[in-house]
Order: C-alpha cells, then structure tokens, then sequence
C-alpha cells in the first residue's frame, strides 16, 4: 500500500469519526456487526417497549453518548431482534453489553447509576 | 379506606425519574405494579383523555367511565379551563405548586365517598416551552404523590401518563412512551398499556374493590 493511500484512508477513518452523530444508535442485524467492529469500544443497550426500568436508563445512555464520542452508543429493541438478544444470552431487560474489538467484555443487567455505568466503561476502555 | 384513584400526569416520563432523582416515584417503580403506555402521535391532551374516560362526544358528562365507576372529576383537561371539581385554565396561569397541592387535596378528601378519576396538568402546561425546568415539576410532583401515599387507609390506585414527555415547543409532540403504575396486576404484564386500555383497567379496580 503507497502512502498515499495509506494517509487517504486514515483520513477517512477520521472524518468519519469527527462526523459521526453523537445520538444513539438503533441497531437491527443490518447494522449490528458492521456497528460492534468499526468501534474499538461499543456500549449496546438492550431494551423493550414494555420494559419501564428500559426507559429510566435512557437519559443515562443519551447523556454518556454526547460525553464519551469516542464510544459507540448503541441500542437494540430486543422484541425486534430477538435473533441478536439470542446471541449474546440477553435474558433480562435492560441489559448493557459492553464491547471491544467486536467482542463482550462486560455486560450489565437492570438501571445503574450514570457514575457506575461510565465506571465500567472506561474500564473496559482503560484495559490493554 | 379510601376508593379507587386514577391519577393521570400527563407528559409523566420513566427517564425524569433517574434524571431528577425523584425518590418516591423511583421507589414505586419497585414496590407497584409497573408497565409503559404506549401512545404514538397524534398526542393531544384532550384526545388522550378523551378516549381514557370513554366519551361519545365533546361533553366530559358524556362518559361511560364516569358513569360505571361514579367516580369524582378532578381537574380533567378535557376542557379549558379543566373539568371536575378543582379546575383551572390550560396555560401557565397557576403554578406547579398551587396545581399539585390542590390536586392532592381535591384527591384525598373526595376518594373517602367515590372512586377519582383525576390530572395534573403541569409538565404539559409548561414544559413544552420551558424545559429547564423540568426537574422542578418533577419534585414537585414527586412530593405530591408522597403526600397521597402517606395515607394509611388508601386503597388501589392508578398513577399513568397517556403520553410521554414534551419533544419540542410544539403542543402534542411528545415521546410515544409513557408511565403506568398500578396496585393491581394487569394481565398481559410483557406488553405496553394502549391509552383505551386504561378506562378498562381502572373500572376493573372499581369493581374489584366494590365486590369485597
């Protein structure tokens, strides 16, 4: 590879990360893989219309995303999905799954204050 | 002891409870029956209202739900001003202060003779426009329903938001998700709580607490 073309796509992998929007995204098993591999850290919320401790989460989630924008934010309506809240074992709701490269590396189950949530996240990001 | 309560709080959402560490609302998403009503747009406070209290037309004396329960109207805003023995106008006239605490009053003094079918009209009234102070109204409503729940001798009650929380200045725009929470279990307990279905569950209450 030339370096020039090594040089375009570190800017485009840039760009991409300076314009990615700060909200959370929903994702279906159109976008799950692509989502959980293009961040190095990735948080997933599984969640339910039904479920209301889903809903007390949610401002916790929205304001973690506009202040960590390095991390992908993510959440999957497992009613919908039920095929992805299969794979990772999602047997409560809510449920966080924190993931890096691709892969689990913690997850968390029901409301969680917003200073515990951010605890383990930068855990997980801190972690070699 | 005290008769069956349907307190609507209308805009009421589940995420102001962590966001304004609300503690008695937190508490009772433990201790009560909880569910999420569903309600997509269009939200209007009357519509929703309208169809909760099971009226054929414009004329809040027209509801069934009135009439099967022979429950006491507080502060209903199915009118403007709001319809029911306390009764104010739909605009940023009266406080959220003045509003819960009359409201709770009107409640607990009515619900020794008759079921109440009641609202607290306040985030809708003024959150739309302000929504810096939401934490506020939300205290405010959270020490209200302390106030109800500190009664020793009440009995089921129904405390729910046909929608939830204002999106944006414009009137009816709101999350599609709102509060249910109920001393009672609901069957199908894994679905949401559809805004006709409430009338229903609350005339069930009444004539379960009738029957004993």
């Amino acid at each position: 590879m030339s370096n020039d073309e090594e040089l375009n796509k570190i800017l485009e992998r840039k760009y991409k990360e300076l314009t990615r929007p700060v909200e959370v995204s929903h994702l279906t098993k159109n976008n799950f893989d692509e989502f959980i591999k293009e961040h190095e850290v990735a948080v997933v919320d599984f969640w339910a219309p039904w479920c209301a401790p889903c809903f007390m989460l949610e401002p916790i989630i929205k304001q973690l995303a506009i202040e960590l924008k390095d991390i992908g934010f993510g959440k999957v309506n497992s009613e919908e999905e039920p095929d992805i809240a299969a794979r990772y074992y999602v047997m409560s709701l809510p449920t966080i799954i924190i993931f890096k490269n691709g892969e689990p590396v913690d997850t968390i189950i029901g409301v969680v204050p917003k200073k515990a949530l951010l605890n383990r996240i930068m855990a997980v990001v801190d972690k070699q | 002891m005290m008769h069956p309560i349907l307190l609507g709080i209308d805009g009421l959402g589940y995420g102001g409870f962590m966001e304004c560490e609300t503690p008695t609302l937190l508490s009772l998403v433990n201790s009560m029956e909880r569910g999420v009503v569903e309600n997509h747009a269009p939200q209007f406070e009357n519509i929703a209202w309208s169809t909760i209290l099971m009226m054929s037309g414009s004329d809040p004396s027209s509801s069934a739900l009135m009439k099967l329960t022979k429950a006491i109207a507080v502060n209903l805003p199915v009118t403007d001003p709001t319809y029911g023995i306390y009764s104010i106008r739909l605009d940023e006239s009266t406080t959220p202060e003045d509003e819960v605490n009359q409201v709770m009053n009107a409640v607990m003094n009515a619900s020794r003779s008759k079921p109440v079918i009641a609202s607290i009209t306040a985030i809708e009234r003024l959150l739309h426009k302000k929504p810096s102070m939401k934490c506020a109204i939300y205290s405010i409503i959270d020490g209200g329903i302390r106030r109800l729940l500190s009664n020793g001798d009440l009995g089921h009650v129904i405390i729910f938001s046909p929608f939830g929380e204002p999106q944006s200045e414009k009137e009816g725009d709101h999350y599609d998700y709102g509060v249910y929470l109920s001393t009672m279990p609901r069957p199908r307990h894994h679905d949401t709580v559809k805004v006709d279905e409430i009338g229903s569950l609350f005339l069930e209450m009444v004539e379960q607490a009738n029957a004993y």
